[in-house]
């Protein structure tokens, strides 16, 4: 059986067909992927789970972009590893 | 040392660390690893609950370095990178107390200068430092060749693991992989089963070279092997490059696995997520992130009675992690050796390689850098089965002049800082016309060609200013299919270029600035030759 070539994500909800193999980045176009890559924004899937631009996009999937501030990040970062290891 | 007292202090240690490893299946061909000490007698069964810890990794993607971070008081730290991961596991091994499982999870390597360079060898030696127990590879991990995962798999001394990698000739899994293993800790068997991404024929760029394997379906894989798995483990764990979407569909479709520990689609699970009792985990990428779940097991039921439901993911962070110095030293030398690389010439080129402008700054038409970008990409002959016809690149995707004199690999990376990759695929006459039509937008024409000639017309209003395409010499025909060689950024339609939406039979190349420096070093020195490509009406 020959796979399907495309694969359909939604981005803040608005549907986007694009070739299989492409990738988060793709979905999310240039000026957000910079943003996301900077921190400045922040890429999560359906489950709220963080996603990065790198990733491999999936039939269905649903991705929902929100801004960030990069000493958020950071400061959330260190206080995750903080509780792990105390 | 007698060799009889060495191997009785090896089976001390592995005692010790409540660890061995059981016979794989018959049925496939052993893997490449250094020869295992006699098996240990078996290891007593504790009266309480016992905690087993599963670490994993995946998607590290070659980042050796991790990435610098301020926090609010000022504080400096890197997240991330390999380094950083190996110490964290090296902390996080340590609290378990020996009774662990590490895993990676696939596309370990591609994806950085210095990693590429060095084709996954520095982190199957640290991974080997580590003790990981298994590793299932991604699609990734095909992108220098199959020679090339199958020497990592002979240097890891772990098996790479895939149940659902079968050669067509033999009917089996290749020689340097197993379809599961089966781990042992405190007297409780773990059947270990790995996934690789069925999709990598259709997305990789070696396809080519993949066509003796067959990848079959998670499912089917799954369903064909779970009950030989659980003939011989009291748990399973599946080590999947399915995805995050193809983890939750075997797990509905295949009751019986305990944890699926998955890849490929970079996704933070900080919280598991259950799909019916099966547990599935994902750590990110780019080393960020450790894995860790502890699983509470009653010995005497051999059932899991409890397991972290949050906070799962460990940040590699450069002020937490302890990596062992051998491990450090050998990544800090690569990254040394990477910076003076990367400033090394390639090969040299007779002219300035410009890039032409208008006015207003944006770049236009053809020029030397555009055309020997073009030039390489239809070189490369990247396209699947059958050659492409032609090649095409956006204007925009150029930044930087490089000057008459040596071309080094770091001065391409600043005129082509976009990481596009190739792309082939079918396309009809009349949508190669539509893309130029677009391309068109006067006074800027942005597009480069080879293998193809245009008029373009500025007088004439949009949608209307393309004639006299040629290409390969030949008139194009507007029904005609052609191979057309692009990049992925094209392929979704950048640019306004919906037009390679229509595209059909896609194939994946190596990333352009590679293909570009590849080029220059087979022709050098260059001289790109302009004129003739883009001709403007009446000139």
């Amino acid at each position: 059986m020959k796979r399907e070539e495309h694969v359909t994500v939604f981005v803040n909800d608005k549907p986007k067909r694009l070739f299989l193999g492409l990738k988060v980045k793709h979905a999310i176009g240039a000026r957000w992927t910079r943003k996301v890559r900077e921190h400045r924004a922040l890429v999560r899937d359906a489950d709220g789970n963080r996603v990065d631009v790198d990733g491999a996009l999936y039939d269905g999937e649903r991705l929902y972009l929100a801004p960030m501030d990069p000493t958020t990040f950071a400061d959330e970062v260190r206080r995750r590893a903080e509780g792990a290891f105390g | 040392m007698s060799k009889k007292v060495l191997a009785g202090l090896i089976v001390i240690i592995l005692i010790a660390l409540g660890a061995c490893v059981t016979p794989t299946p018959t049925a496939v061909p052993p893997t490449p690893v250094p020869p295992t000490p006699a098996p240990p007698p078996p290891t007593p069964t504790p009266a309480g609950p016992l905690t087993v810890t599963i670490l994993h990794t995946n998607d590290m993607h070659g980042a050796f370095e991790g990435e610098k971070m301020k926090g609010g008081d000022g504080t400096v730290f890197e997240f991330g990178g390999v380094v950083n991961a190996m110490g964290t596991i090296a902390r996080l091994k340590q609290e378990a107390g020996g009774r662990t499982l590490i895993f990676d999870v696939g596309d370990f390597w591609t994806g950085t200068f210095a990693s590429n360079r060095d084709e996954g060898k520095a982190i199957i030696a640290a991974m080997n430092v580590m003790g990981y127990d298994a590793l299932a590879f991604g699609n990734h991990d095909f992108d220098h060749g199959v020679e090339v995962i199958k020497a990592r798999a002979a240097e890891a001394r772990f098996p790479f693991v895939a149940a659902n990698l079968i050669e067509e000739a033999t009917g089996k899994p290749p020689a340097w992989v197993k379809a599961y293993i089966i781990k042992e800790i405190a007297g409780l068997r773990f059947g270990i089963i790995g996934l690789t991404y069925t999709g990598t024929p259709v997305i990789s760029s070696k396809v080519k070279e993949l066509k003796p394997f067959k990848f079959v379906n998670e499912t089917t894989a799954l369903q064909g092997i779970l009950p030989e798995v659980k003939s011989k483990a009291d748990f399973v764990l599946v080590v999947s490059h399915a995805g995050l979407d193809g983890d939750k569909q075997f797990a509905a479709a295949v009751p019986g696995i305990d944890v699926i520990v998955g890849g490929h689609t970079h996704a933070e699970l900080r919280n598991p997520t259950i799909v019916g009792s099966t547990l599935i985990l994902q750590a990110g990428t780019k080393a960020q992130n450790v894995g860790r779940l502890e699983l509470k097991i009653d010995p005497a039921t051999k059932k899991i009675i409890e397991f972290t439901r949050s906070n799962l993911l460990v940040p590699a962070v450069s002020n937490k992690a302890t990596p062992p110095k051998e491990i450090a030293d050998q990544f800090s030398q690569l990254v040394a050796d990477a910076r003076e690389a990367i400033n090394r010439p390639v090969g040299e080129t007779l002219i300035d390689l410009t890039i032409a402008r208008l006015p207003d700054g944006r770049s236009t038409g053809e020029y030397p850098s555009g055309n020997l970008v073009v030039d390489a990409m239809l070189a490369a002959n990247q396209a699947g089965d059958k050659p492409a016809d032609f090649a095409i690149h956006n204007n925009a995707g150029l930044r930087t002049d490089i000057p008459k004199g040596p071309i080094t690999y770091g001065k391409l990376y600043e005129m082509l800082p976009f990481d596009n990759v190739l792309t082939a695929m079918d396309l009809k006459g009349e949508h190669i016309k539509a893309v130029l039509e677009v391309a068109a937008s006067c006074p800027r024409v942005n597009t480069l060609v080879a293998g193809m000639s245009f008029v373009y017309d500025c007088s004439k209003p949009s949608g209307s200013r393309i004639s006299n395409i040629m290409i390969q010499g030949k008139a194009m025909d507007l029904q005609k299919v052609y191979r057309v060689q692009t990049i992925d950024y094209l392929s979704t339609g950048g640019d306004g270029q919906v037009a390679f939406k229509e595209g059909t039979n896609l194939v994946y190349g190596d990333p352009v600035i590679d293909v570009v420096a590849e080029y220059v070093k087979k022709n050098s020195p260059i001289n790109p030759k302009v004129g003739g490509r883009i001709v403007e009406a009446g000139k």
